[in-house]
């Protein structure tokens, strides 16, 4: 889009609890918002405000309702869903201007955006969000890593009472958390081959780098640096790189800690089929018990839930289904089905309450094995 | 009943998508052969048809979709061709539907859907847009 007919977003424009009354950009023309998005939080309206760009001619408005019928509020589902595809996207971006060298004036305002932007999406619809992260497999690694560990930082952040200012920097942490490997990171996970020594090297030095890198770009606040320094030290003092021990390990970097475990174990490799969410979290339980918060691993699972939205299950009907929401007991989420017993695919997924009998989840399965229903998988967030 | 003939036009010089493809023309067929009686189809047939459809779609789109990114066709007109199969997944859904609602003349509109908007406008059209970069890709180009 030519950025030329953008102009800024004034206050009386947008409100609080309203879906917006056309779409948002940055200054670069990229979308940040789609119109008929409805802003929860005042950090993200500010954002909008302070950054946010307009399509020139869009009359909204008491001046333009005669002309044009206000937006519907979208449903949260569908929506988040989308924000987590923009945020994606603009987090591509910020790597890919990073590994050309680009200099940044506002490299700490954009990750700000964004985080603030993760936190409005999981305000919005959790579930959606982590659906969105778990059904990807498109996106570079690096791009899905970062954004999953910002969403379950967010998740567990909240639970434990963090504040929303910490929370903030520490959802920025995890979205800059490899920072000092992002140049090689896609490399790292499509190889086959063992790592070289440079490589080893690179990432024992990464945690450090990245400390350094984000300093550079003009980074400052404590909690953000402390928990991209320290994502790796363990509370037995065997992590690295220094050695750190027991209390000397935040609460937010704790929480870090846990959330890129968990996302790098649900990932597919080429090496090595992704261990689906209930082992992967199980692993992390028994591999890591005395080695990270046991607390927060416990939580994590309570957050995230035994089967996660996205995760693909198999019914007690024979049925498959994808899952769509948590409910209250995370073993029994509401799930839609969209393979039939007899194994033939469905056209339009049923939903069906796992908690009901003959509903009941038996298994996880891989999503690799259903890879020709991502159409109507996706369908299921799809607004359009 | 008239059919539909597969032609060397509809080629998107692909041997993969074109048997999809001409897989699609068997299933348009078969519904006009189904509805040809003119009596509405009952429950068996519908779900027969839709059954034809899901599997056309899981087998079809997505590897359509990786087929074009494999062979460097710019990604906004893959994520363009993407919306259209989202747009076609969404009506064929609306229609089974409405059948499960009990609108009995819904099969007779899905015919028109499947030969105007998706064989003559999606395959006809949009997708012999990516023919030349699929076959560059296959002579090396």
């Amino acid at each position: 889009m030519n950025s030329s007919n953008l102009r800024p977003v004034a206050r009386s424009d947008i409100q609080i609890g309203q879906p917006l009354p056309f779409s948002v950009f940055d200054r670069n023309g990229l979308l940040l918002l789609k119109e008929g998005f409805v802003v929860h939080m005042q950090r993200q309206l500010d954002n909008l405000i302070a950054n946010g760009m307009r399509k020139e001619g869009v009359l909204v408005g008491p001046l333009g309702a005669g002309h044009r019928e206000m937006p519907t509020q979208r449903e949260e589902e569908h929506a988040t869903f989308e924000v987590l595809d923009l945020v994606k996207l603009r987090l591509r971006r910020l790597f890919d201007n990073y590994r050309v060298g680009k200099r940044f004036e506002d490299f700490v305002a954009r990750v700000e955006n964004l985080a603030s932007t993760v936190q409005e999406a999981c305000t919005h619809d959790s579930d959606s969000a982590l659906a969105n992260l778990h059904l990807d497999y498109e996106s570079a690694y690096a791009v899905i890593h970062h954004t999953q560990a910002a969403t379950v930082c967010e998740l567990i952040g909240k639970k434990l009472g963090v504040p929303e200012e910490a929370r903030l920097q520490l959802i920025c942490a995890a979205l800059t958390h490899d920072l000092g490997l992002i140049d090689i990171q896609d490399r790292l996970d499509a190889q086959e081959q063992p790592l070289s020594p440079e490589q080893k090297a690179r990432i024992d030095r990464h945690p450090a780098d990245g400390d350094a890198i984000l300093r550079a770009l003009g980074v400052t606040n404590d909690t953000w640096l402390d928990a991209v320094r320290h994502h790796h030290e363990r509370i037995d003092g065997s992590g690295y790189p220094d050695c750190l021990a027991g209390d000397a390990l935040r609460i937010p970097t704790r929480i870090l800690a846990v959330a890129d475990m968990y996302s790098a174990m649900v990932r597919d490799r080429p090496y090595r089929k992704a261990m689906v969410s209930r082992a992967a979290m199980r692993q992390l339980m028994q591999e890591q018990g005395g080695r990270i918060d046991e607390r927060f691993i416990k939580l994590m699972i309570r957050e995230v839930g035994v089967f996660p939205p996205g995760a693909i299950v198999k019914l007690a009907s024979g049925e498959v289904a994808v899952v769509w929401k948590r409910q209250g007991n995370t073993t029994c989420p509401i799930v839609q089905a969209f393979v039939r017993p007899d194994g033939m695919p469905m056209l339009t997924p049923r939903r069906r309450d796992t908690s009901a009998d003959g509903y009941a989840i038996e298994g996880m399965l891989p999503f690799s094995g259903y890879r020709g229903s991502i159409a109507i998988i996706r369908s299921l967030w799809d607004m359009n | 009943m008239q059919t539909i003939q597969w032609s060397a036009a509809y080629s998107v010089g692909d041997d993969e998508i074109d048997r999809q493809h001409r897989r699609l023309i068997d299933v348009i067929n078969r519904l006009g052969q189904l509805l040809s009686g003119g009596h509405d189809a009952d429950g068996a047939t519908a779900q027969e048809i839709f059954d034809l459809l899901a599997d056309y779609v899981t087998s079809h789109f997505a590897y359509e979709e990786q087929r074009m990114v494999d062979a460097g066709y710019p990604l906004d007109k893959v994520e363009a061709h993407r919306g259209e199969h989202r747009r076609i997944l969404k009506s064929l859904q609306a229609f089974e539907v409405k059948l499960e609602e009990g609108n009995g003349e819904t099969l007779r509109e899905l015919l028109p859907f499947l030969y105007g908007d998706w064989l003559t406008h999606h395959i006809c059209a949009v997708d012999s847009d990516y023919a030349d970069c699929l076959a560059a890709e296959r002579s090396g180009v």
